[in-house]
């Protein structure tokens, strides 16, 4: 963690004295990690993609803001987590239904798959459908393998919460599993 | 037998029990007690779905990022040549305006001038009338005005 983060730093360095390429290298680093963020809220590629990449211009117009007093992935999925809030605002006001409509598209997906224990579409909206902190704090501390620490320090919450929320997905989708395919 | 709870077993699942002691016992009830264990086992299950949980992603991000890069740095030129020239529009407007006020300004002097101009005029005439000067007024061309 500690070397990844100095390589991330050097990196950053390298490109605030003009060296695109090193962005380049913390694009690709990251920018599949943070659009798998992104899709776990809005649920959809092109939105996902679209925000990432807009994402990704305000890391790279604000880099030389960044006061290295985190990690840069901290600084990183925090402006993620920002930009996808702010984007389901304002879908949610587009359109209030969001919601009933996912919970349809779940079951009907579960009705077709019901030998498959854990089948990768079923359990993938599973875990979208999770509430979006549990849903955050899971993905963060699987996918991206952070602490509980990181993760409150991402989410703007204390340990003790970010515990309770893994453990609530967890929960959540157990059960999920337990009720609908015995 | 005392189950474990369910939170404890999250944590423990997770590395992040600091005490050992605790940390053993933990171990050492999952191995006896087969509800616990499959409490644990589907949460290691679970977890491992989600450490694969990925977005397959179908195109070239970064050229896309860098085509967008380019949109935007345009966008915020043509941004800043619109505020340039509103910004020139306003000040013409402004020096316009403040020309017609001056303009209009010294015609309102002028006006001020005329009416006391005029007053002065009156006044004498009617020391004219008063004063008897009759005979003077026969000098003064009236077809002027
Ligand atoms: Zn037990």
């Amino acid at each position: 963690m500690e070397k990844n983060n100095s390589e991330d730093f050097n990196l950053i360095e390298q490109f605030l004295n003009g060296d695109e390429n090193s962005f380049k290298t913390l694009f690709e680093k990251y920018s599949q990690r943070v659009l798998s963020l992104v899709y776990s809220y809005t649920k959809n590629y092109d939105d996902a993609k679209d925000i990432t990449q807009e994402i990704f211009l305000k890391v790279y117009n604000s880099l030389e803001n960044f006061k290295k007093r985190s990690s840069f992935s901290t600084w990183l999925y925090r402006i993620t987590l920002n930009e996808s809030i702010s984007f389901l605002r304002k879908m949610k006001k587009e359109k209030n239904l969001v919601s009933i409509d996912e919970v349809n598209e779940i079951e009907i997906q579960n009705n077709s798959n019901d030998q498959n224990n854990y089948d990768r579409g079923l359990m993938e909206k599973i875990l979208l459908s999770l509430p979006e902190n549990q849903k955050i704090a899971f993905i963060l501390a699987k996918k991206e393998q952070l602490s509980y620490r990181e993760i409150g320090k991402i989410m703007n919450i204390s340990e003790k919460a970010v515990e309770s929320l893994i453990y609530r997905a967890r929960e959540n989708i157990r059960n999920f599993l337990k009720n609908e395919l015995g | 037998m005392k189950h474990l709870k369910k939170s404890l077993i999250s944590k423990y699942v997770d590395n992040m029990i600091k005490d050992q002691k605790t940390n053993d016992a933990i171990k050492k009830h999952l191995d006896e007690c087969v509800e616990c264990r499959q409490v644990y086992d589907s949460y290691i299950k679970i977890d491992n779905f989600v450490k694969n949980f990925n977005v397959d992603i179908k195109d070239d991000l970064y050229l896309e990022f860098l085509n967008r890069k380019i949109n935007h740095s345009k966008t915020k030129i043509s941004t800043f040549r619109f505020s340039l020239s509103f910004a020139l529009l306003l000040s013409l407007i402004f020096l316009l305006s403040f020309s017609l006020t001056l303009f209009t300004g010294r015609k309102n002097i002028l006006k001020v001038e005329n009416y006391t101009q005029n007053n002065v005029i009156d006044k004498s005439f009617s020391n004219f009338l008063s004063d008897g000067y009759s005979d003077i007024i026969s000098t003064v061309d009236w077809t002027e005005k």
